[in-house]
């Protein structure tokens, strides 16, 4: 923590901001213990960027071997690969009150100098004491952590795991690969973060109308799949205007070229 | 937004038995408003749209022992018997899947299949060896009754699955057919050509979904209340209440929209990729393949999903997610019949000067007096099965009939 807090405030004063009615719905960071389930972070903290990352993309690959033999091609399915998140975030904007935006970086080892001599700390304060840069400390050092527990010689002891909330997505696993940052002339006053994060596990909450499997999958009243061979959709039916596959199979005119 | 185009869309769960690998859980919400879809339905029109369809084929091998049908596709010893099997009509297959539709493997009710998941329930995980046989020291993949169950079960939920519609088509779709030859190595006559084959074909697909827009449902005239939200809208004499839920085009409807749900249904599609999964242990251990059937363009093609990805960016926050998949082909069925003549196309969307559009109209409404098209110069055409041909009903609208 820098030694005088910063007056701005994040985009985000909480990690339940999402179910604070305003409106704001954070990318939300934890440290889980090696159950896969118990934060290590007290209860009531959570880490939560500057500003939400500015893309997050979800990259799924299936493991498959694919061998040419004299009889055709022969698939083997070993399930899924390793799935992984590419998050892209900016720190947001270095600003400090009276001063507005600043790139400026000081000196520690200048501010101590100027501290043993009687001077003042006033002119060294710059970027580094700025919420975004403090923001983006804590993500660095989460991302030094990724969860792993270290004993007093820095040997890992113990594995946890991350755990990314966002929107009725969780994703457990882990940082992987490089945790890039840029600081380009073309956009001063913040860095661009690029990192990415290795799925384990995955666990979304999707939402959807009710539906009564007895009378939508089958007919009401009746033993009958709504996917039934012959069944003629009804209008106005949860699957009216849209391809009966079965049902057109079976009334041989799907795939037939209608020509009207 | 034309408010006749405008369709209710599939919910969402009926797509949430479709089994998945072990590191992905979901589970549904019951939401409280509806999905919108804001686009142009008529445009993915069974019959005169373009609609890019998804479905879940039930592994071969699966079928042909349940219906105790010798596999018409699989490969035959021998030339004559090679060329008499080949084909590349999609009949057989459909043919095999709606025998084992018929089979008593397939449960006809919902309460039957309730009854195999009971079962898998009481049984627990393996291994059960009274209801074994084979020697615990042996263990096969499906070692008991329970496993055959859960094949049963998931195999029963693939076949009650109905197709996903995507309700924008892809943006872009990139069909790629690939040799496997060499035309490098040279001896001292110049250089030696050698073909192995062909690569199975990729289509890489890529799209965007629309907007996140959900709603309300309309309010009683009775009580000026939000149909299933009694006593939570404010009774306002006229005015709209407001709701506890996001509705309209904004961020927060993203998990009540339409176009979020079939993303998702889709990212189920490549999830579950026609497997047939050991979700008792959890393992990746899978105990049988389906596949995956896309339906586009008259053309069937059955593989499965390669990859899959999505993105959420700063710069779509009202939706339009942008999501792309890679498909490798195991095998491409072309259904599109043969012409024998070229006819104006129909007009997808209502038009009056389209009389081919006025036409279509009135064969809704006598939908019998259309199954035309069977015909190839008055001739029954065999591979036509299925179709009725009534010529009095086709005179006066199609000229070669008139002959």
């Amino acid at each position: 923590m820098p030694s005088k807090l910063p007056v701005f405030a994040g985009a985000f004063s909480s990690f339940r901001d999402e179910v604070s009615g305003r409106g704001r719905r954070p990318v939300v960071f934890d440290i889980l213990s090696s159950d896969g389930e118990t934060s290590l972070l007290p209860e009531d903290l959570r880490l939560v960027l500057h500003v939400n990352p500015s893309s997050m993309t979800m990259h799924y690959e299936k493991n498959i071997t694919r061998i040419q033999t004299k009889g055709g091609w022969v698939e083997q399915h070993w399930g899924d690969s390793t799935e992984r998140i590419s998050f892209s975030a900016a720190t947001g904007g270095f600003m400090r009150l009276y001063a507005g935006l600043s790139n400026k970086t000081g000196s520690s080892s200048f501010g101590n100098e100027l501290q043993s001599t009687g001077g003042t700390l006033t002119a060294v304060q710059g970027r580094r004491e700025t919420i975004a840069y403090d923001k983006f400390l804590d993500i660095l050092a989460m991302f030094h952590n990724n969860g792993s527990i270290y004993d007093v010689n820095g040997n890992i002891v113990i594995q946890g795991y991350i755990k990314v909330t966002f929107d009725g997505g969780v994703y457990v696993g882990w940082f992987d690969g490089d945790f890039t940052v840029t600081e380009s002339a073309e956009k001063p006053y913040q860095f661009e973060i690029s990192t990415n994060f290795n799925i384990d596990r995955e666990e979304l909450v999707l939402r959807s109308e009710v539906v009564d499997t007895n009378t939508e999958l089958y007919l009401p009243g009746t033993a009958t799949p709504q996917f039934e061979p012959g069944h003629v959709q009804a209008p106005g039916g949860p699957f009216d205007g849209f391809l009966n596959l079965f049902e057109e199979e079976q009334a041989g005119t799907v795939f037939r070229g209608v020509t009207s | 937004m034309a408010s006749s185009r405008l369709k209710k869309v599939p919910a969402a769960q009926l797509y949430a038995k479709l089994a998945a690998g072990p590191g992905w859980q979901r589970e549904y919400e019951i939401q409280q408003g509806i999905p919108i879809d804001g686009s142009n339905a008529s445009l993915r029109d069974p019959t005169y749209g373009s609609p890019f369809t998804f479905r879940i084929m039930p592994p071969e091998v699966l079928v042909n022992a349940l219906t105790s049908q010798p596999d018409p596709e699989a490969p035959q010893i021998g030339i004559m018997g090679a060329a008499l099997n080949e084909s590349s009509d999609f009949t057989a297959k459909r043919t095999r899947i709606a025998a084992l539709r018929a089979t008593s493997f397939v449960a006809d009710t919902e309460a039957g299949i309730k009854r195999l998941e009971a079962l898998i329930a009481l049984n627990g995980v393996l291994f059960d060896p009274s209801n074994s046989r084979t020697s615990a020291a042996n263990v096969p993949a499906i070692s008991d009754v329970t496993q055959a169950a859960n094949v049963l079960l998931q195999l029963n939920r693939a076949l009650q699955t109905p197709p996903l519609t995507l309700l924008i088509n892809p943006s872009q779709l990139n069909i790629s057919y690939g040799t496997i030859q060499n035309y490098s190595e040279r001896n001292r006559y110049g250089y030696i050509f050698q073909r192995w084959g062909e690569q199975q074909i990729r289509m890489n697909v890529q799209g965007k979904t629309g907007a996140f827009i959900a709603g309300v449902k309309a309010l009683t005239p009775q009580t000026n209340e939000i149909q299933n939200f009694g006593g939570i809208g404010a009774r306002s004499g006229g005015a709209i209440p407001s709701t506890p839920f996001a509705t309209g085009v904004q961020f927060a409807t993203k998990r009540d929209s339409a176009s979020w749900q079939n993303l998702m249904s889709l990212f189920t599609f490549y999830r579950n990729n026609g497997y047939i999964y050991d979700n008792l242990e959890q393992t990746e251990a899978h105990l049988f393949i389906g596949s995956i059937a896309i339906d586009y363009d008259q053309n069937t093609w059955i593989g499965h999903f390669e990859n899959f990805e999505w993105q959420y960016t700063e710069q779509n926050q009202l939706g339009g997610v942008e999501f792309s998949f890679e498909f490798v082909v195991d095998i491409f069925y072309d259904n599109a019949q043969r012409e024998f003549q070229v006819l104006p196309i129909a007009a997808p969307t209502p038009s009056p000067s389209d009389p081919l559009w006025q036409q279509k109209r009135q064969q809704q409404s006598r939908p019998e007096a259309f199954t035309v098209n069977a015909t190839v110069r008055g001739v029954q055409d065999a591979t036509t099965t299925g179709v009725t041909v009534d010529r009095s009903n086709a005179t006066g609208i199609f000229s070669p009939f008139n002959t």
